[in-house]
Order: structure tokens, then sequence, then C-alpha cells
């Protein structure tokens, strides 16, 4: 993803882009004994915030996304910046606003609000020259459907052509998913929250959105991993013995 | 010791579908992140391995991660596995100019003006297998 010139060049012109790991990804590595050997990751996974300067959280999109999506998404996290920086001294209540919008959307299967950037067509066009607006999703679907003819991506934004149909309807459909079920629990947290620090949410993120229990050793797995675990009784023997 | 070589079994049993498929070598690093070559794999692996994937829960929970750990539960023979220290090879972490920390980026952000940009991951975005 990070590779694609447009999220690069995206990134780099509108954010303070930073990464850091939640903790190591499990890896699978099985070594066939013959020059073979085949190494893959499993139950790992992401998500994007985006922030303000003091590090207080203003929204996050979960985990992967196609890369239209996530543009579309990154360019909201910059209005939405944008909108709450404006209010100075409310901005925590704008913020909360906004989240309480999006979440009777969702709820009402109705496209959320989105932001657009009245600040014109000729002042867009220079750099950080915002005016960020929320407006009905209704609304925003037909403003972004004009700015969509004068601003195309440099590229289309397609995977490698090895990549088969399946993966992208898969990826749309996760996509999907993560902008419903999963932006919902996100902006009813953030509500309940208020502008906090990322680490403030980080666990429970990944606990209940992303299904991941970054307090477990096997990540919330255990249960399944050692259902039909032969040598549990033997272990535990050796436990008491131990004691 | 015992679960350490459970997990082991566990693990080999996991990914041996992928040699059933025609899927035996090495995977290399592309640099589309998460979702091209390591889960792409994966996905291929759970689709022929697992019978009743649920719709509509998909790339990296269900139809991924949920089969993975069918997969897990179902198979208990015994395999031995004999392991070498795995040194995950560095890579380029795409061609986003990252910041060292959140605490740099804020400060670069109270100059600039701009929000901050976190992406927050297991493992390393600058290993080839995160």
């Amino acid at each position: 993803m990070f590779s694609n010139d447009d999220v690069a060049n995206f990134i780099n012109k509108n954010f303070e882009p930073v990464w850091e790991s939640v903790r190591p990804v499990p890896i699978v590595r099985i070594d066939f004994g013959n020059g073979t050997v085949l190494t893959r990751t499993l139950h790992g996974n992401i998500a994007t915030y985006v922030c303000t300067a003091d590090g207080r959280v203003l929204d996050i999109l979960p985990g992967i996304y196609e890369p239209q999506t996530y543009l579309h998404g990154l360019n909201q996290f910059r209005l939405l910046h944008n909108y709450v920086a404006r209010a100075k001294d409310q901005a925590a209540t704008r913020l909360k606003e906004y989240h309480e919008g999006q979440i009777r959307a969702l709820k009402e299967n109705e496209t959320p609000p989105q932001f657009v950037n009245h600040a014109g067509v000729t002042k867009a066009g220079i750099e950080r020259a915002i005016l960020a607006v929320l407006v009905p999703g209704k609304e925003a679907q037909q403003w972004n459907a004009t700015s969509a003819k004068t601003h195309k991506p440099s590229s289309q934004l397609k995977l490698p052509s090895n990549n088969d149909i399946a993966n992208w309807k898969i990826l749309a459909e996760d996509t999907q998913i993560n902008e419903t079920t999963r932006r919902l629990q996100i902006h009813e947290m953030l509500a309940a929250a208020g502008p906090v620090q990322p680490k403030a949410v980080t666990k429970k993120l990944y606990k209940e959105v992303l299904h991941a229990d970054l307090d477990d050793a096997y990540l919330g797995l255990g249960q399944t991993l050692f259902a039909g675990y032969p040598f549990a009784k033997e272990e535990l023997g050796r436990e008491h013995e131990s004691k | 010791m015992l679960r350490k070589k459970w997990l082991l079994v566990l693990a080999f049993l996991t990914v041996a579908g992928l040699s059933a498929y025609g899927q035996q070598k090495s995977i290399t690093a592309v640099d589309l992140t998460k979702f091209t070559v390591i889960e792409k794999a994966a996905e291929k692996v759970l689709a022929h391995n697992t019978a009743g994937v649920v719709a509509g829960d998909l790339t990296k929970t269900v139809r991924i991660e949920k089969p993975t750990s069918a997969i897990l539960a179902h198979n208990t023979a015994g395999v031995t596995a004999t392991g070498k220290e795995f040194v995950n090879p560095k890579v380029e972490a795409g061609r986003v100019h990252w910041h060292p920390s959140l605490a740099v980026a804020c400060e670069a952000a109270k100059k600039s003006g701009k929000p901050v940009f976190l992406f927050q991951m297991m493992g390393k975005l600058d290993d080839q297998f995160c």
C-alpha cells in the first residue's frame, strides 16, 4: 500500500506520518528440508489513526482497505482535522458531535455525513487551503462526483497483474465491513472516550473491533488452539508437582 | 516445552495445506504490505481447506483467520519440528517519509499544521513479513 505513489504522495503531502508496532506478528515458517521454505504471518492486523499535534485521536480506519476507499478515508481525515481545529475551544464538543452523527447514520444504514472542502476550486489548488464543511451523505456524494471529474489520481491504483479478481472481491468486501460494522464500533468508542491518546484506545480497538487480544500471548486464539491439546493432563500434573 | 512442541505441530499443519495446492515456494515480499502476497497465500490455503466459510466476515478475520483456527483445532497428528532461528529480512517501508516516533511526528505537526498519521500494526513495517 505505501509503495503506491498516489497513497504515499497523499500521505507525505497532507500528514506527519509515523508507524508503530503494537506487538510482534505471529510468524509461521516451515522448512521442507529440500531448500523449500514457506514463511507467512497469521492473525496480524492494522489500524490507521489520525491525531492532532498534541497526539489526540480524531478518528481511526480499522484493518485493510482497497486503495481508493483508503485514500478517500484519508482525505476525510485531513478535512476532519481542519474542521475540529477551527472549533478551537469547542474542538472536543465538535469532535463528539461528528462521531455521534456518524453513529446515527450507520445505525440507520444511511450514507454518513462527510466533509467537503469549501475553500473553492481555485483556492483548493493552493497547498493547505482547506475549509472543511460537514454535509449530509447524499450531498457529499454529489460533491465528490463532481470533484472526481476534475481530480484524477496519477495511476489507477490497481493491484499487480498477478492478483486475481477474487482477491479484489475479498478486499472490497472487507473494506465494506470496515466502513460499516467496524467503523460504527470505532465511532461509538471515540464518542465515549473523547479526544484521547492512541494508547488509551489501542487495546480496546484490537480486542473488540479487530478481534486480536493484545494482552493474550495467543491473541485470544488459545482456547481454539488448545481445544484438542492431548497433553493437557500431563502438563497440569507437572505444574502441580513443581509447586 | 510440550506446549511449544504442540504449537510447532499446529503451525506446520496450518501451512501444510499449501503444498497440496502447489504453493511450495518461498513467498517473496511485494510491497502491498498486508494484502497481496502474505494475505493472498493465506486466503488460498483457507479457501481450499475449510468448509462453510461464513459470508460477510472476510479478509483478515473469518475467511483467513477463523478457518485457520479451525484447521489448527482439528489437526492433531504429530510432526517433529526442527527449528532454526528465523531472521525477518528488512525491507523499505514504502515511499512514505516516516517519522521515527509518535512524539517526533507530533512535534512536526505543531510546526507544519498538518495532522498526525499514525499507522499501527502487528509486526514491523520494515520487516519483510509483517
